[in-house]
């Protein structure tokens, strides 16, 4: 299969289409609202292409991790135990979108459980605090710039 | 795409119905700044003189980004245009089952002015500020009228504690309900039951209240509007969710002055500042949108399974990302100025 132009760079072509060709020549206001919409859902979809599988596993195996060091830490943590043995139970098979996707939120489930079972005073509190924003700074990246359009 | 042939055929008709006489309805205008429902301005003529109305009217199922009950909204509406004390459009007509219009509608009066919104963004920054402070009038008035208009029928909470309960399952039951877990709404949930504010009064809460859907008449006042989300609850809910999209589309008024807004706020109320301040309203700002983001997620899920093919859906799946952003600010922002707190009480003691 071709890999170059790689997905990003195509669907910066077809925005640029979009934007120079399209946009300029359509008057109706709703589909104008749409190219808009759809101008930044190909921006959002252009960086996950470019790195949504390695941020899933990447994230997941540090949940993973920080899941075993929450359970030597705080032995009450039962939800976190129960949520981490699910993401043991599902090992990753393969680099396909459903397969890491799924796994994903397995360990979703387990940084989930931290906040539930770590108290705010605990040391480990803080690393998950860390993974959280970790998942957002992946998040805003994909999201770009983002404003509400057509809301006048 | 609104076919608005057919909408002014079947308003025609309905007209006719309601006014025992020929109506002829025309100069429709399908008004955009909305994500939830269909609405038409037109202009209905009878023998008596003309008049300009709005269409409130659910999408078709296949095309509805969100869900929620015309019936009740009519109900609500009825309710507050018979007690006339709530700065709102009159409800004229309604269908609530849409057996003659198509799909469940209302008719409201039309507001000849801008949307506040709107105007914000045109003005300095003093008449930001002006503007702020009605705005802050405005919804007082709503609350503390608000109760007494609202329709019976609304569901009240018995307490304030079991109202407050309702929005941190309900953010958790939106995290359950959706196909992958969701750790920012969770990490939430879990704050926002460990810092409750104060109780409130509970009273009439419009539900989506933001500065998209406050219209200013031809004399200036401010009229509110859509009030599909109209419920019995903690007034600084719409406070709080103002705050919130008024993230997503700036400016925010209460902004420029958070005090002095709250401040306005409370005189037209009479609640004490202890209790509607900008630590409290914050606490909303991170609470407040489980109805309405629930069904926005409601949405996203359905595009996820096939089941929705709505192109604003798709596109407002960044607007979970911005509003995880937001809650983290929010709390942290609230976390060091309550620590900051701590630290001057206990070295005056």
């Amino acid at each position: 299969m071709m890999t170059q132009p790689s997905t990003a760079r195509i669907l910066d072509v077809v925005r640029q289409e979009l934007a120079e060709n399209v946009l300029p020549v359509t008057t109706d206001v709703q589909a104008q609202a749409s190219l808009q919409m759809i101008d930044h859902i190909l921006a959002t979809v252009a960086v996950r292409a470019q790195h949504e599988i390695a941020w899933m596993v990447e994230e997941g195996d540090a949940i993973g991790a920080l899941g075993d060091q929450i359970l030597t830490a705080e032995p009450q943590a039962t939800a976190v135990a129960t949520a981490l043995a699910a993401l043991r139970a599902a090992p990753l098979t393969s680099l396909h979108y459903d397969d890491v996707a799924a796994r994903y939120s397995l360990a979703g489930e387990v940084l989930s459980c931290a906040f539930e079972d770590v108290p705010t005073d605990a040391p480990l509190r803080a690393a998950v605090e860390a993974q959280l924003d970790q998942r957002m700074q992946h998040e805003v990246e994909i999201m770009g710039e983002f404003e509400l359009v057509a809301r006048t | 795409m609104v076919d608005l042939e057919s909408v002014r055929d079947r308003l025609g008709a309905f007209l006719q119905d309601q006014h025992g006489a020929p109506v002829e309805v025309a100069d429709l205008e399908v008004l955009t700044g909305g994500y939830s429902l269909v609405t038409v301005a037109f202009t209905a003529t009878t023998a008596e003189g003309s008049a300009r109305y709005v269409l409130r009217t659910d999408p078709p199922s296949d095309a509805a980004l969100t869900q929620s009950d015309r019936a009740q909204e009519a109900e609500v509406l009825a309710a507050l245009t018979e007690a006339g004390t709530v700065p709102m459009p009159r409800l004229r007509w309604s269908d609530p089952t849409g057996a003659a219009l198509g799909s469940p509608a209302l008719i409201l009066e039309f507001v000849d002015g801008p949307q506040l919104l709107s105007r914000l963004r045109e003005v300095d920054d003093a008449e930001v500020a002006s503007l702020a402070l009605q705005l802050a009038e405005t919804i007082g008035t709503v609350h503390v009228a608000g109760n007494a208009a609202a329709p019976a029928s609304l569901a009240r909470p018995t307490t304030w504690d079991e109202y407050i309960d309702g929005f941190i399952e309900g953010w958790r039951d939106v995290e359950r309900a959706y196909p992958e877990r969701n750790p920012f709404i969770r990490w939430v949930a879990d704050w926002l039951d460990g810092h409750r504010p104060p109780p409130a009064p509970l009273t009439l809460v419009h539900g989506e209240f933001q500065t998209g859907n406050v219209m200013l008449d031809s004399s200036g006042a401010m009229q509110v509007i859509d009030w599909e989300y109209a419920h019995i609850g903690d007034p600084r809910a719409d406070l709080g969710w103002m705050q919130n999209v008024a993230a997503f589309t700036p400016p925010d008024p209460m902004a420029v002055d958070p005090a002095g807004f709250c401040r306005r706020y409370c005189e037209v109320t009479g609640l004490d500042e202890e209790i509607v301040n900008p630590s409290t309203v914050a606490w909303f700002t991170v609470a407040a949108g489980y109805k309405s983001m629930g069904a926005l997620l409601q949405g996203i899920a359905a595009v996820a399974t096939g089941d929705n093919h709505l192109i604003t859906s798709a596109y407002l799946v960044s607007a979970m990302p911005f509003i995880h952003s937001l809650w983290r600010e929010t709390v942290h922002a609230l976390e060091a100025d309550a620590a900051a707190a701590r630290s001057t009480v206990e070295a005056a003691s």
